[in-house]
């Protein structure tokens, strides 16, 4: 019963938890605090400054170290007074500045994952661009919390910053941000005229060698924003089925995937880890001995529950296999 | 009619279409997290949305059976009555954060 009794301690103090995030995303652009360096840091060449796709990250792999930190600072402070000076203080500094920092090795990876899906699109022969300046976070909490109003403000802006570049196509690199471009942002704001991909959708096959080398069983789990949020599950499997790479399809897959516990992170962190054992099992029963990934929030999830099995995104493996 | 009224009638609309055939429970990641109560489920989330509405219901219990839902929409695919069942929880947390947006 223990973990229920910290899960409702924690439910009591959810709208404290909500407003520090909230007022995080309206007054800083992000939920909780990131290095600038964590969050651009991924560029390492000129890109194009102009183009048909605009390369839209939407922070959300820069960022899931971070929020694993702040998740587990989040899991100590037991006490309502506590949060409701912590409260106060992020009125005038951003208090997830204080949680601990992800070692070097985690952020560069997630860079690397960036510059890998990079490289899939650019490779795929679309005409991409970026531009650091409007690539920003979409707002998925806000959303996820259900705080409308703060969102429409929020998307109005990320969407006007867009438009004023001439940003009609964008690529995305997430479910979360895929779902808010795809189906959110439609719906809620008016003469909104942005085309969302994800980049799963954009790549042509024909850039990798037929040939898989892997020695190492593979198991897929779906993120439920692609599966379900906007339908991709075909896409990743075809690619996976060209390049050769055999896969393990677990209970509960494509359009009936089973949620990783991520979303629930900031508002009850052990409720979260205890959906995550839950599905990790699921995942490793099948005789894995690898996952693949496609969503930062479920691998970041997955790694905070055990450190023994090894996640991977989808973008590592098969880029390897770029010709 | 003010937004949020629209809006609980809306919901409430759709969350009365409820049978209680529990359909939607064997799919839901929180149900049996730890104690199989039905309040963790999309079954209990919707029936406490429809309890809130109409007769009032204990605010504690409640935030804990909202907010702990992942809004997956693992449920909403099983509806046989065609509930939009995470949809329904999603917007609900509007009224328990005092109407953002909707007021
Ligand atoms: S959306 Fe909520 S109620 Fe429905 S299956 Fe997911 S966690 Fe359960
Ligand atoms: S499946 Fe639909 S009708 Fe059946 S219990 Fe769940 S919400 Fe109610």
């Amino acid at each position: 019963m223990e973990v229920m009794e910290l899960v409702n301690r924690y439910i009591n103090n959810s709208n404290l938890i909500i407003e520090i995030i909230r007022r995080n995303i309206m007054k800083r652009g992000y939920p909780i605090y990131i290095p600038n360096k964590a969050l651009y840091g991924w560029i390492d060449e000129d890109f194009p400054r102009d183009g048909e796709y605009f390369f839209y990250t939407g922070l959300m792999y820069q960022m899931a170290p971070y929020i694993e930190r702040i998740v587990n600072m989040l899991q100590k402070l037991r006490s309502g007074v506590l949060f409701k000076v912590i409260n106060i203080l992020n009125r005038v500094v951003d208090v997830s500045r204080f949680s601990s920092k992800p070692s070097h090795e985690e952020v560069m990876k997630m860079h690397k994952i960036i510059r890998n899906i990079y490289s899939l699109v650019y490779r795929s022969g679309l005409s991409v661009w970026y531009d650091p300046s409007i690539d920003k976070y979409a707002g998925v909490l806000l959303y996820e919390f259900g705080l409308m109003d703060d969102l429409k403000i929020y998307a109005e802006r990320i969407s006007d910053a867009l438009s004023s570049m001439g940003v009609n196509k964008i690529v995305t690199i997430d479910p979360h941000t895929t779902y808010m471009f795809k189906k959110v942002f439609p719906s809620l704001l008016e003469n909104y005229s942005i085309e969302a991909y994800s980049y799963l959708e954009l790549i042509d096959e024909d850039i990798f060698v037929g040939s898989s080398a892997e020695q190492n069983k593979f198991v897929i789990h779906d993120p439920c924003y692609y599966a379900r949020g906007v339908g991709v599950f075909s896409e990743p499997r075809k690619l996976l089925d060209r390049i050769g790479v055999e896969y393990i399809e677990p209970k509960f897959n494509r359009v009936d995937t089973y949620c990783c516990g991520g979303p629930v992170e900031s508002l009850s962190p052990l409720f979260s880890a205890k959906i995550g054992v839950k599905r990790l099992g699921m995942l490793v029963d099948t005789g894995a001995d690898e996952v693949i990934t496609m969503c930062p929030i479920c691998m970041a999830n997955f790694r905070r529950v055990s450190k023994e099995v090894n996640i991977i995104d989808l973008s590592e493996l098969i880029s390897k296999y770029i010709k | 009619m003010s937004g949020l009224a629209e809006l609980r009638r809306e919901i409430l609309r759709d969350v009365l279409k409820c049978s209680y055939c529990a359909m939607c429970e064997w799919v839901c990641p929180t149900l049996d997290v730890e104690s199989n109560n039905r309040l963790y489920g999309p079954r209990g989330r919707v029936n406490l949305i429809a309890s809130y509405f109409r007769e009032g219901v204990d605010i504690g219990i409640l935030k804990e059976s909202i907010y702990t839902c992942l809004v997956c929409m693992a449920c909403t695919r099983q509806c046989p009555a065609g509930i939009d069942i995470a949809e329904d929880i999603r917007k609900f947390r509007l009224f328990l954060d005092g109407g953002n947006g909707v007021g």
